[in-house]
């Protein structure tokens, strides 16, 4: 099983790797609109700082370690799962999801990762330069302890990133339709870029609905840099493991009733 | 015209057999500009004084909400890949101009959004009543015919990047740089007042400014009436060029166009 899909991801990433060839300039103007963005969200954080010297109890350095792991979890997310994700709703309103289905592979695992968008790559690499810059304007050395929490911090990111975006997915095979999902990607983009704690200033009921980006990132990052304890930790690996349970038995439900357009 | 009305008749029957998704669209315009204006009231509340006070900032992305969603424009990605799988022949062959039928769908589903809309823009009536926001018939006016030329313009830009594939085997990154010039320059995440003054006083004469903010910042008060003729100058100048720009592309990409297959 293992062999089949190492086997199956190799031919993956072969394949996307010959789509990159044939579109060789949109790789090489990747990396300028990545560092385009970057440059434009720590500006707009130095713009916001201009005018304080805390955004809630946050510092400018803290801000930018956020913008750092919005990035990295973004660009990793843009490579491997977006289009899959983003393109669910016409394979669902074409009747194209049937050859998805009748592969010999994880349904799960094929409509979430087929195909990459590795000019996105630069991305990952501008976002882990901010997190170290900020880091060390924090005075915190990056040792082999500090990485491993920092791919904690975007690996559990990647997975609520993933599991928002697969639930929305899922939602095709019952609207037929769910094109909205770049405008989404932008909501969830700029809520994630800043703690949930700076849009919610502790308002309960705006805590309660930022809870899943609080979930992704801040609570990440606020036991990263030590700011939480252990009721976050806990809240943190409960509620990522509810979503994780719910979405997936969402999914299998929603296979269960899907019914094809083709035939 | 009639033709005309009945595409419009045809986009809102779709739009209302997906009105999940329209919804979602809908929400999604709602809950940015609401993030961003978290984050600027809590800039005033961390003791920060930025250049406009809370009410004016709540006023702002308000308007930039309602805005964005009356003037939004999404042909640029359809219109490259009708060009790109030869999908347009079909509509060359239809007895209305392909611009046109663009234009119907935009019109149809923001009929549909605007059902969504109306309740929060009845809560905006009553909430910037108490604000910065003027319903005399001299702001009013402007701010309508700017809103008008807003979204002329807004759709003929896009509209514009599409054709680009007649050209160009990859699009995205006209898309791309699209988005980002529209993000920073708009107005729809910062406001532009709190620009660079060499960057404020350049995007005066780049056609963004004039697809979000100009009609924004005509509603809020905060233009004096050359300000406002200027703006109505340069917003008219861009739409003119935009549309000579459409004609000129239009007629150069149809002698380039081939298509396989009927």
């Amino acid at each position: 099983m293992i062999k089949k899909y190492f086997k199956l991801t190799l031919a993956i990433i072969k394949n996307n790797l010959m789509v990159l060839m044939e579109y060789r300039m949109r790789f090489l103007i990747s990396i300028f609109t990545a560092a385009f963005w970057v440059v434009f969200q720590l500006a707009v954080v130095e713009i916001f700082f201009q005018y304080t010297n805390n955004l809630f109890g946050w510092s400018k350095q803290e801000i930018f370690l956020f913008t750092g792991f919005f990035r990295v979890i973004k660009s990793i997310f843009d490579i491997f799962i977006r289009t899959n994700l983003f393109e669910f709703s016409e394979l669902i309103n074409e009747g194209m999801f049937d050859f998805v289905l009748i592969k010999p592979a994880n349904t799960l695992f094929l409509s979430s990762f087929r195909k990459h968008k590795y000019e996105d790559i630069p991305g990952i690499f501008i976002g882990g330069y901010i997190i170290y810059y900020a880091l060390a304007t924090m005075g915190i050395t990056v040792d082999f302890t500090i990485l491993i929490r920092i791919i904690v911090v975007i690996l559990t990111g990647l997975l609520m990133y993933y599991l928002i975006f697969l639930f929305f997915s899922t939602l095709s095979i019952f609207m037929t339709r769910v094109t909205a999902m770049s405008d989404i990607n932008n909501v969830f983009a700029n809520s994630l870029r800043n703690p949930t704690s700076v849009m919610s200033r502790n308002n309960f009921i705006a805590d309660l609905l930022l809870l899943p980006m609080a979930v992704t990132l801040t609570f990440p990052v606020m036991l990263f840099l030590e700011r939480g304890n252990f009721l976050l930790f806990l809240i943190e690996a409960i509620f990522l493991t509810l979503v994780l349970f719910g979405v997936t038995k969402f999914w299998n439900f929603a296979l269960k009733h899907y019914s094809s357009a083709s035939s | 015209m009639k033709k005309f009305v009945t595409i419009i008749k045809m986009a809102i029957i779709e739009s209302l057999a997906y009105r999940g998704d329209v919804f979602l669209f809908v929400a999604s315009g709602i809950v940015a500009p609401l993030i961003s204006l978290a984050i600027w009231l809590t800039v005033s509340v961390s003791g920060g004084t930025p250049p406009l006070n809370p009410s004016q900032i709540i006023s702002y992305f308000l308007l930039i909400m309602v805005v964005e969603i009356i003037n939004s424009a999404w042909s640029s990605s359809f219109v490259s890949a009708d060009i790109r799988y030869g999908k347009l022949s079909k509509y060359l062959l239809k007895p209305f101009s392909y611009i046109t039928w663009f234009i119907g769908q935009n019109i149809g589903e923001k009929v549909l959004k605007m059902v969504y809309l109306t309740p929060l823009v009845l809560t905006l009536l009553v909430l910037l009543s108490k604000g910065h926001v003027s319903t005399s018939l001299e702001v009013v006016i402007p701010f309508i015919i700017s809103l008008f030329l807003a979204t002329v313009l807004t759709f003929v830009f896009d509209f514009l990047i599409g054709l680009a594939a007649f050209w160009m085997q990859d699009t995205k990154s006209i898309l791309d740089f699209q988005d980002i010039f529209y993000f920073v320059l708009s107005g729809k995440i910062i406001p532009l007042v709190v620009l660079p003054t060499i960057v404020r006083d350049i995007n005066n004469f780049l056609p963004f400014r004039y697809m979000l903010s100009f009609p924004v910042e005509i509603a809020l008060g905060t233009l004096t009436t050359v300000d406002i003729v200027f703006g109505f100058t340069i917003q008219f100048l861009w739409i003119v060029l935009m549309i000579v720009g459409y004609f000129y592309l239009w007629s150069r990409g149809l002698r380039r166009y081939s298509a396989v297959g009927a």
